[in-house]
Formats: structure tokens, C-alpha cells, sequence
């Protein structure tokens, strides 16, 4: 299997997991708990088989790792900003509700999607530091002030 | 950077799945590097001197 095959392949389990996920919230009573747990592990297993048939010898190199890399770094910065503008017009559509109960439930939801959006910074400022600790960035030599 | 890998694969009679296999990385990673889409790291660009047993200078050349 070429390994776009299996990125498109994987994305369709995805799709379908997702699917299921959505069908049990709507049907909501016994056995939607119990299939979306069995199709969850079904597709990881289904993704997992999939990846050893890539033709590949080597699954994972320095190009792909870029490729990976420079991906979910594009993808992560579109996903915040979107979210971000989603939490901005969260709280806009919250200022202007009059009902307060409504109101208070939307500026929960908000402020959880702020609190979210915080995290990630804080996630990525973590992994930074490591990353930078582990390549190198905190040496010193004889040119450091 | 520009590059000579495909000259030295033809010397060796090499595929690129071949030199690929050798220096660790996949095919479409040769193919990148050989039509200048991607520079290898200084590793990668070390493994395909010595698979050619030349210097690096011979295989690469870097274009400001």
C-alpha cells in the first residue's frame, strides 16, 4: 500500500468513527455507549494494520518528519485561530443574550473554550522549552554574556 | 543546493529505492533531493558521499 493510500484510508476511519460518535449522541440510550467504545478501538486497530502494509521500508524519515512537522504546526496555528475566533464570538453572542440563565451558561462555555485555548499555549510553550533544552539552546560557551 | 546524485547513481547502477535502502530513507526522499525540492540534513548528506565513496563537495554544491 503506498502511504498516501493509507492517509486517505485512515482519514475515511476517522470520518466513520466520527460518524458513529454522532449517531450515539443522537440515539443516546444502551448499546450507543457500548459501539462507539468497540468502533473507537476497531478503527485504531484498523490504522494500526494499515500502517504495516505500507510499502515502505522505512516508515518515518528526516522529509517525512519535516513534512509532519511543518503539517501539524500549520494545522495547529489555523485550529487556534479559528477556535479563537469561535470563543471571541462565543462571548459577543453571550454580552448581547438577556436571558441570564442562557447568558451565564454561554459565558461558561467561553471562558472553558479561553481556558482551552490557553492551555495549548502553555503546552507548546512547555514543549518548547524542553525541545530547546534538548537540542542545545540553553548552552553557554565562552561568547555568552 | 543543486546536486549530482542521479550522475552518481547511473556510475553505480543504483535505483533510487537501491540508495534509498542504503543511506535509511525512503524513495520519495531520494526523489526530493535529486530534483532540489528538499536539502538533506548533514547526515543524510554524509551517508550518500560515503555510499558513493566521494566528498561531499562532489555530490553537492550550494547556490546562495
Amino acid at each position: 500500500m503506498k502511504r498516501n493510500t493509507f492517509y486517505i484510508s485512515a482519514s475515511l476511519i476517522g470520518i466513520l468513527v466520527a460518524c458513529i460518535f454522532w449517531w450515539a449522541v443522537i440515539y443516546d440510550r444502551y448499546p450507543a455507549a457500548q459501539i462507539v467504545t468497540i468502533s473507537v478501538i476497531a478503527g485504531a486497530a484498523a490504522i494500526y494494520i494499515l500502517r504495516q502494509k505500507i510499502d515502505d521500508t522505512v516508515i518515518v524519515d528526516e522529509m517525512i518528519s519535516k513534512i509532519n512537522e511543518k503539517s501539524a504546526m500549520n494545522t495547529l496555528q489555523v485550529l487556534w485561530v479559528g477556535f479563537l475566533a469561535l470563543t471571541i464570538s462565543g462571548f459577543t453572542m453571550a454580552m448581547s443574550i438577556e436571558n441570564p440563565r442562557v447568558k451565564e451558561m454561554m459565558m461558561r462555555g467561553a471562558v472553558s473554550q479561553f481556558i482551552f485555548l490557553a492551555s495549548i499555549l502553555l503546552i507548546y510553550a512547555l514543549f518548547r522549552i524542553y525541545y530547546s533544552g534538548k537540542y542545545g539552546g540553553y548552552e553557554e560557551d565562552e561568547e555568552s554574556d | 543546493m543543486k546536486n549530482r546524485i542521479k550522475v552518481f547513481r547511473a556510475m553505480n547502477d543504483l535505483t533510487q529505492e537501491a540508495l534509498a535502502s542504503e543511506v535509511g530513507v525512503t524513495r520519495q526522499t531520494i526523489l526530493a533531493i535529486e530534483k532540489g525540492k528538499y536539502d538533506p540534513s548533514l547526515d543524510l548528506a554524509f551517508k550518500i558521499a560515503r555510499r558513493f565513496e566521494v566528498s561531499i563537495e562532489e555530490i553537492f554544491t550550494y547556490e546562495s
